[in-house]
């Protein structure tokens, strides 16, 4: 906006902030550009779009991604040149050391006008970084790669493919309609989706919640939906003018078997056919002891690894948790190194780690464990040795860094985090109305 | 009052005079704190300026040193349960703390407000206004018992519960405007019933009658059929218990032509709402609607003037924002909240015979709070602790724009 010349107060008046907030936001781009005028923020604007819309939105081709990585060809006849003329084993390390992950937006734009509970709605925009979402809450890739998200405050969820974006089910603003996906078949109210999950037969499975009970759908390939399960009172109760989404989180594993966080309930069910307890209900932190005896306070993300051991977003505890698959266990992976919420703990031991509200939490192929510290505006990563790190995010709240190095990168209480099959890292940046993407983060599943 | 609030208002400006701001950090015998939506809501800020504006005006109480703690419930750009929960057990593993000052929603209240009781901490909100959260009603979950593990009350507030509007509407109805027969519609379910309930039975005690009553859904957009049963009925108004998304101003536009000369009575759902006086049309009937708050900008006390302005002298770059005036209609709200916790924590330790009290003592303090006199209202508690005369004001549209009226 200061790009179009729009002066703080016109911003403030766009984005129902106040004009000192507008400001304060220019002085934050300011310093992070490292420019001191408007006008040098609307010249680096101008660049950055002109990077960012060249290339397409469709998803990343699905190649084998190398640990090192040079932008473009011209960059190779350069270092060949460089390493002819140097003939230096230091120049060769340079070149070999790994790029930094870096993060882009995939789909959403800024908001015209800002609405209710956040975010904002416009008739359906078929480009992907044009549509307006409100409060994206989860994110899931399927193996074709086709997006889906729920798009929580606008009551729909959306299908992104081949950077297209399209409504699958919801009127927007109202609860999810019972019928045909894609049409407007409207019979009984499904109540609101806060979380989409997808299994190995790339079927979309949702989480909803209705009159405060818990359900699971799932969409077939005819686009047609089938009840799963309903789990029971929950007492979640859901409007559109709370914020007060998700209700929690869904794993699937390959053989089809369904982890549900119950986050009102403090606890996670496994559903097979039956559906019995899997974790939480507890009165104690239970570590080491049986999952199904330890406490879980407001559980929301969900992943499995390999071995379908499963990671639990433990999001009140301020704590990743996770239930050995063969033994029933549990054990904290990060978190719990006091009382409170914090930020403490990087470079360190991941279980001496401060973090704030972890909601979304995904598992790469090598067991590295990737979460979304929402409190603090951040991505973090456990490494298979126990160690915490910083994967994206400045810490500061805002919207900023994409094309930069991921950690100096601003999200906006990002909840939802799915690691597709190609190694591509998807978060729901929730507040900043976006999902965005770390391409390449890992090797393919 | 006047004289009080001339007290109040020297007090104020010379303590204010004499310290320097960053009283907040201070280290202190005593320390308030609040939650307050502050990072997500520009609109929370003078909420925060004005609880630190009441506690700057106290050095001490009772000669122990006082703060205060300001924290933020806000999780990304939304008010969060989990925060603002996470926010309270914060003040509660700190011994200082004495007492809070919020939430600002009710729905983050739910959570907060067991957290609280189970410590004794006491709350003091200036702006929720859920029944749910003090008194008994079948349909809330969970029920105001069930917020009070304890079984002891720990919170206040001094908007009145939502129902109450229509306590305050018939009053007013009856009293000021005359009206003796009124027909009702209710957009809300059964808190709606109940704001109904409470007009009816305050409207038949002053010699009115509610005439006609009638569920609606909150799509509806055609109201003729119920104005065709008001004026069967011989209605000389209609309550609207309905807000503006649920067209409540355009059913009173349509009832200037199906009711000519019939009074229009509505709820916070469509008063000081800007699209209302659109919906409104061009010949609006008479309409006049409750607000659960006070305007301190409104009242024409002098002392509450001077007040208002030395607020405002003393957080200069807060009023510099046009698009959240610093004053807004619960700012004041905030700092009276703030004030009653400073009034019961000087009575608790005078009680304790000079030594700083627990939080219990506190509680019992602020429960027996008697006509303290606040620049808002007069309060005092009853024992769902919802304030006896809490705050509440009446509003009508004069040449397109919303008029406080006295009461």
């Amino acid at each position: 906006m200061v790009a179009q010349g729009l002066t703080n107060r016109e911003i403030a008046a766009k984005l129902f902030i106040s004009e000192r907030t507008a400001d304060g936001h220019l002085e934050h781009i300011r310093e992070k550009l490292g420019v001191n005028t408007r006008a040098q923020v609307t010249a680096w604007v101008v660049r950055r779009e002109a990077v960012e819309l060249a290339p397409p939105v469709a998803r990343p081709a699905r190649t084998q991604v190398p640990t090192w990585t040079l932008a473009h060809p011209r960059a190779w006849l350069g270092a060949a040149l460089v390493l002819a003329i140097l003939g230096s084993g230091t120049a060769l390390l340079r070149l070999t050391e790994p790029s930094p992950p870096m993060v882009r937006t995939v789909v959403g734009a800024q908001c015209a006008k800002q609405q209710d509970p956040g975010g904002c709605w416009e008739a359906d925009i078929q480009r992907a970084l044009d549509a307006k979402l409100s409060r994206p809450t989860s994110v899931a890739v399927d193996s074709k790669g086709v997006v889906y998200i729920a798009d929580s405050g606008n009551g729909r969820i959306r299908r992104v493919q081949g950077g297209t974006m399209a409504t699958l089910a919801g009127g927007g603003k109202e609860a999810l309609k019972e019928g045909l996906f894609g049409l407007s078949v409207a019979s009984d109210s499904l109540g609101f989706a806060s979380t989409v999950a997808v299994d190995s037969n790339d079927q979309l499975y949702l989480l909803t919640s209705r009159d405060d009970v818990l359900e699971v759908w799932s969409i077939d390939s005819g686009g047609f939906m089938h009840h799963v399960v309903s789990l029971g009172q929950s007492s979640v109760t859901i409007g559109l003018d709370a914020p007060n989404l998700p209700i929690g989180g869904l794993a699937i594993t390959k053989g089809g078997v369904l982890f549900i966080a119950d986050r009102a309930g403090n606890r996670v069910l496994k559903f097979d056919g039956t559906t019995t307890l899997y974790a939480g209900s507890g009165q104690k932190m239970g570590d080491g002891g049986a999952a199904t005896s330890a406490q879980l306070d407001w559980p929301v993300g969900l992943a499995l690894d390999k071995r379908e051991n499963l990671y639990i977003a433990d999001t009140g505890d301020n704590r990743i948790r996770r239930v050995d698959h063969a033994k029933g266990t549990i054990t904290t992976v990060a978190g719990g190194a006091g009382e409170f919420e914090g930020n403490t703990g990087d470079g360190g031991p991941a279980r001496q780690a401060l973090l704030s509200f972890p909601t979304g939490v995904a598992v790469a192929p090598d067991g590295t464990v990737v979460f979304t510290d929402t409190g603090n505006h951040r991505l973090r990563q456990v490494s298979p040795d126990g160690t915490i790190s910083a994967l994206a995010g400045s810490g500061r709240w805002g919207f900023a860094g994409d094309g930069l190095p991921a950690v100096d990168a601003e999200f906006d209480g990002p909840e939802g985090v799915f690691l597709d099959s190609a190694g591509n890292l998807l978060i729901a940046d929730t507040e900043n109305q976006r999902v965005r993407e770390i391409p390449h983060l890992y090797g393919p599943q | 009052m006047i004289k009080t609030l001339t007290t109040l208002l020297v007090t104020v400006l010379t303590a204010v005079a004499c310290q320097s701001a960053g009283n907040t950090s201070a280290r202190a015998d005593i320390i308030i704190a609040s939650d307050l939506p502050t990072s997500a809501f520009d609109s929370a800020l003078p909420f925060e300026h004005a609880i630190d504006f009441a506690i700057r005006s106290r050095s001490t109480i009772e000669g122990y040193s006082v703060a205060y703690w300001p924290l933020d419930n806000s999780l990304g750009a939304q008010q969060s349960q989990l925060r603002g929960r996470g926010n309270v057990r914060r003040m509660i593993a700190d011994p200082s703390v004495l007492g809070m000052v919020g939430p600002f929603s009710s729905f983050v209240g739910r959570i907060e407000i067991p957290e609280a009781n189970r410590a004794h901490l006491a709350m003091i909100s200036m702006t929720t206004t859920s029944s749910c959260l003090t008194l008994a009603i079948r349909v809330c979950q969970p029920t105001a018992a069930e917020l009070r593990p304890t079984g002891t009350n720990n919170f206040f507030r001094l908007p009145a519960p939502d129902p109450a509007q229509g306590k305050a509407m018939a009053a007013y109805a009856a009293t000021k405007l005359g009206l003796r027969r009124v027909a009702a519609f209710n957009e809300f379910g059964p808190e709606g019933a109940e704001y109904i309930k409470q007009f009816s039975d305050e409207f038949a005690s002053k010699g009115g009658t509610v005439v006609y009553q009638q569920e609606l859904d909150d799509s509806t957009s055609d109201f003729s059929a119920f104005f065709t049963q008001a004026k069967l009925r011989r209605a000389d108004a209609v309550y609207a218990v309905a807000n503006v998304s649920g067209n409540a101003c355009k059913a009173a536009a349509q009832m200037t032509k199906s009711m000519p000369g019939a009074v229009f009575l509505g709820t916070d759902g469509i008063s000081l709402d800007n699209e209302c006086l659109r919906d409104i049309g061009p010949t609006p009937p008479a309409i006049w609607a409750t607000s659960p708050t006070v305007d301190a900008i409104a009242n024409p006390d002098p002392a509450v003037k001077d007040l208002v302005n030395a607020y405002l002298k003393a957080y200069p770059a807060a009023s510099t924002a046009d698009l959240f005036p610093n004053v807004t209609a619960y700012t004041f709200a905030a700092f009276d909240c703030a004030r009653i916790l400073i009034d019961a924590i000087g009575r608790a330790i005078k009680a304790n015979g000079g030594k700083l009290p627990n939080r219990m003592q506190v509680v019992t303090a602020v429960a027996q709070t008697k006509d303290f006199v606040g620049v808002t209202g007069t309060y005092s508690f009853d024992q769902n602790g919802d304030a006896v005369t809490p705050m509440m004001s009446i509003y009508t549209v004069r040449d397109g724009h919303w008029l406080n009226v006295p009461l």
